[in-house]
């Protein structure tokens, strides 16, 4: 074919191409949300977040499934009267942590942020990581779905109003026993977090320095996904970010029967593994980072009624 | 990468560009080798250490085809060498009986691997309940298997080939790569069509080069296929999922039965047509004609002419591999013989269309699925067809003494909606969790039936708003447009492509967009597995 044509062609192919990836960047200015209270947490329980008052939480701990198993806000508030919440969702990568890490720290201001570890750990799949930004950048892609409620003149907003009354704890009541033997065996061992991933954590460490939050690494426990090369890489790397570095499973006195305390023999706690943890955890917390007592400030009258549903959800019925 | 669907970013944005981009800068010999590569790797991708299963049917009709070949050449020579007419016979009947001993191996070395896989744990729950049923306390331990994907569809692949170099349609292939390209090439090896050796491998092992034309209709086609399946199936699987999961929890009636059969109906098509549509358009980039699966088949007048318009590469190969074999057999052709003698020319050729008809649908309700609810969707339709045929001289003389012209639009449009009707009940039961669930929603159907939860409302409870349903008539409309004009023997491609270019790049662009903005994907929606790549 003469050189002309085909060049003519493959001009007219690109200019088709760049036109319609216009249209479509056109269409997500227009379809993002204007309010940032629009922007959802894409799992019902982190959302819970966005309807809290502005600046009223301070400590925010996110990661995956483990953490909304172990980490609960209402007990620590009811033991030690600071406010926290759990932005977790199942199986996260440390991609979303690193977007809701954004949007949380868009309306609070908290004094400690907690990144629970086993997620440092999530091999992103490289597709995934191309899916994501390509999403990025055509949001029109994640909020397609709008065309429901949005008009041609004036957006209407979604209303965030929605609380999640155990703050980000997801209540595990099942038990299925696991075997109470050593899972921490000492080693020099190193298991290495995934490259990206740690790039991840340092740059989600680095944006809470930058909005004057001291950031902590939690590891909870559980006896099938941590291990003592965990262990040390996560030492690791908490040294080369400055972060502090907290691992449960070397507590002793928190004392978890694996045979009692696990809801899926030794992945993640049941509810009563959790009232260890969170026992342990309120005191060391409120401890370490001086966290204000707030259980008489009348702003705060909500939380202390939230505590009898709690006592009540995880007593042993 | 994994593959889940044709129809997800890893196929459509990194795959299909990466095959096409290394087939365009490398030259015409290699293209081939880097389809063959293409399909390897994607099978890999799917099934992995399962390509065994693939390379050992690939080798099989490779050299089944060579071996027919050989004994063909050898009866020519022979035939050639014989003194009179009495000994050409002998020869010819004594090579054809081996060549057909051959040709029954690859069959069965085919065919053997998809029943063992795919069937035996049917049949050995089956002696189980069997043994439980005659108070036997014995038990046959059931095996599992994992099946490599698209078993069900290269499977008859390869039986065509090895009976079309029986019959001496085709020659036996000498290059095993055009072979094994035409059993695994990557857009047909999940759901089909089923493919004729005569129809794809010259073409596929010519690594002729990309034609503008031939990648811009084929990605337009794939657009449309897209626009089908995440617009109008992936948003009606919500309410389908709901309806046939729960009807009996929550006793519903027989009018939301019959809609959850309508909307099935509707689902199967655009989510199977849809994926075709991508299918035919990659093999379009490439330049290869893959043959049409659909022709409108709810514009069918009757239940066998739905079969000629859906799944048409499955009908035609049960036609041509089953139904005629079965026709042209001896002792076929000594019962219609008789028969045309005592029951006349109506009725004569029946008795033996109908033994053909009933292994046709048996296989082909057993070819969906290894359960007794496929099996009962195969005999209903053969009930369905063989009832058409036995009542056809009837009814032709009851229209001509009511004055009714078959011709006239009214009379058409009835056929039409009777023959949907029947359809939609047939793919009820195939949708049905079992036999009991089937004959249950069927006793519903006919026993309760009102039309109350639609017009109360309540249908809007099961997963679809008021905006859903808006969305999706306008889109059926447009599918329907597409099939209408279809229909009427145009393209809308080419009608497209024959408009300027201000009115013809918006269309475009309007097809991507419609997509992008309402199709039924992200948060809130579960995009359905293809369906057909399971059977």
């Amino acid at each position: 074919m003469d050189k002309k044509v085909v060049f003519r062609k493959l001009a007219g192919a690109a200019i088709f191409i760049l036109l319609l990836a216009l249209v479509l960047l056109l269409l997500s200015y227009w379809f993002y949300p204007q309010q940032s209270e629009d922007i959802t947490m894409q799992d019902v329980k982190p959302n819970g977040l966005l309807a809290e008052e502005d600046n009223t939480i301070d400590v925010i701990l996110f990661g995956d499934s483990e953490a909304y198993t172990a980490f609960s806000p209402v007990q620590m508030w009811r033991d030690e009267g600071f406010p926290s919440f759990v932005c977790a969702s199942s199986s996260q990568y440390i991609s979303l942590t690193e977007s809701f890490v954004h949007q949380a720290l868009e309306h609070q201001k908290p004094k400690l942020v907690v990144l629970e570890t086993y997620a440092f750990y999530r091999k992103m799949r490289s597709d995934n990581a191309f899916i994501t930004r390509i999403e990025n950048m055509f949001s029109i892609i994640q909020y397609h779905n709008r065309w429901k409620i949005i008009s041609p003149i004036k957006m209407k907003s979604a209303d965030y109003t929605w609380k999640d009354d155990m703050k980000g704890y997801k209540y595990a009541k099942m038990t299925t026993k696991g075997q109470n033997k050593q899972h921490m065996i000492p080693t020099d061992k190193i298991k290495p977090i995934p490259e990206t991933n740690a790039k991840y954590v340092e740059r989600i460490v680095e944006y809470c320095k930058q909005k004057g939050v001291q950031v902590l690494f939690i590891s909870t426990p559980s006896t099938k996904n941590w291990t003592y090369e965990k262990h040390n890489a996560v030492v690791q790397l908490a040294e080369k970010t400055g972060v502090d570095y907290l691992d449960l499973n070397l507590q002793k006195e928190i004392k978890i029967d694996w045979h009692t305390d696990t809801a899926d023999a030794g992945d993640h706690l049941n509810f009563r593994g959790a009232k260890k943890v969170n026992a342990f955890l309120g005191k060391y917390l409120a401890e370490t980072y001086h966290l204000k007592d707030k259980r008489n400030d009348p702003a705060y009258a909500e939380w202390n009624a939230l505590i009898p549903k709690f006592e009540f959800l995880t007593s042993e019925k | 990468m994994k593959f889940t669907s044709y129809i997800s970013i890893a196929y459509l944005a990194i795959f299909l560009p990466a095959v096409i981009l290394l087939y365009t800068i490398l030259p015409k010999k290699v293209r081939p080798f880097v389809l063959l590569a293409a399909s390897f790797t994607f099978f890999w991708f799917i099934s992995e250490w399962l390509i065994c299963y693939i390379l050992i049917s690939i080798v099989s009709i490779y050299l089944i085809a060579l071996w027919l070949n050989k004994l063909k050449d050898k009866r020519n020579a022979l035939v050639k060498e014989a003194e009179n007419k009495e000994q050409k016979k002998a020869i010819k009947k004594k090579s054809g009986r081996n060549q057909l001993l051959v040709l029954l191996l690859g069959v069965l070395i085919n065919i053997g691997i998809l029943a063992v896989i795919k069937y035996s744990p049917f049949f050995f729950v089956n002696v189980n309940l069997f043994l439980k049923l005659i108070h036997s306390s014995a038990r046959v331990s059931v095996p599992a298997f994992a099946a490599p994907i698209g078993l069900s569809f290269y499977s008859l692949q390869a039986v065509s080939y090895i009976h079309d170099v029986y019959k001496e349609k085709i020659k036996a292939d000498k290059n095993i790569g055009r072979v094994a390209l035409f059993m695994s090439f990557f857009p047909v090896i999940m759901e089909g069509p089923i493919c004729r050796y005569a129809d794809t491998a010259e073409k596929l092992w010519s690594g002729e080069r990309l034609h503008y034309r031939n990648v811009t209709f084929g990605a337009q086609r794939i657009a449309f296929g897209i626009l089908k399946k995440i617009v109008i199936a992936d948003r009606l699987n919500i309410i389908v999922t709901t309806i046939f999961k729960d009807h009996e929890a929550f006793n519903y009636d027989g009018g939301l039965i019959l809609l959850g059969a309508i909307l099935y109906t509707i689902e199967l098509y655009t989510e199977f047509s849809g994926t075709i549509d991508v299918v035919i358009g990659s093999g379009e980039m490439f330049g290869v004609t893959i043959p049409e699966n659909f022709r409108q088949p709810f514009f069918a007048k009757s239940i066998s002419e739905f079969w000629q318009r859906w799944h048409i590469t499955l009908g035609t190969w049960f036609r041509d591999y089953i139904f005629y074999p079965v026709t042209m057999s001896k002792p076929m052709k000594k019962m219609t013989k008789n028969c045309r003698k005592k029951l006349g020319r109506d009725y004569g050729p029946l008795p033996a269309s109908i033994i053909a008809f009933f292994c046709v649908w048996l296989c082909n309700g057993l070819w969906h699925g290894a359960g007794w609810e496929y099996i009962f969707f195969g005999m209903y339709h053969f009930a369905l067809i063989s009832l058409g045929s036995l009542i056809l001289p009837l009814s032709n003389k009851l229209l001509a003494k009511l004055h009714i012209d078959r011709h006239k639009l009214p009379y058409k449009i009835f056929t039409i909606l009777r023959t949907a009707l029947l359809v939609c009940i047939g793919e009820m039961i195939f949708n049905s969790r079992g036999l009991h669930d089937a004959l249950g929603m069927l006793k519903t159907l006919f026993t309760r039936f009102t039309f109350k939860s639609i017009f109360d409302g309540s249908v809007l409870s099961l997963g679809l708003d008021g905006h859903d349903i808006i969305i999706l008539c306008v889109t059926l409309a447009i599918v329907l447009t597409v099939g209408i004009l279809k229909e009427r023997g145009k393209d809308p491609r080419e009608l497209i492509a024959s408009t300027p270019i201000f009115v013809r790049w918006p269309i475009y662009m309007l097809l991507v967009v419609y997509t992008v903005v309402f199709g039924a994907y992200g948060a809130g929606y579960i995009p359905i597995d293809p369906i057909y790549a399971n059977f």
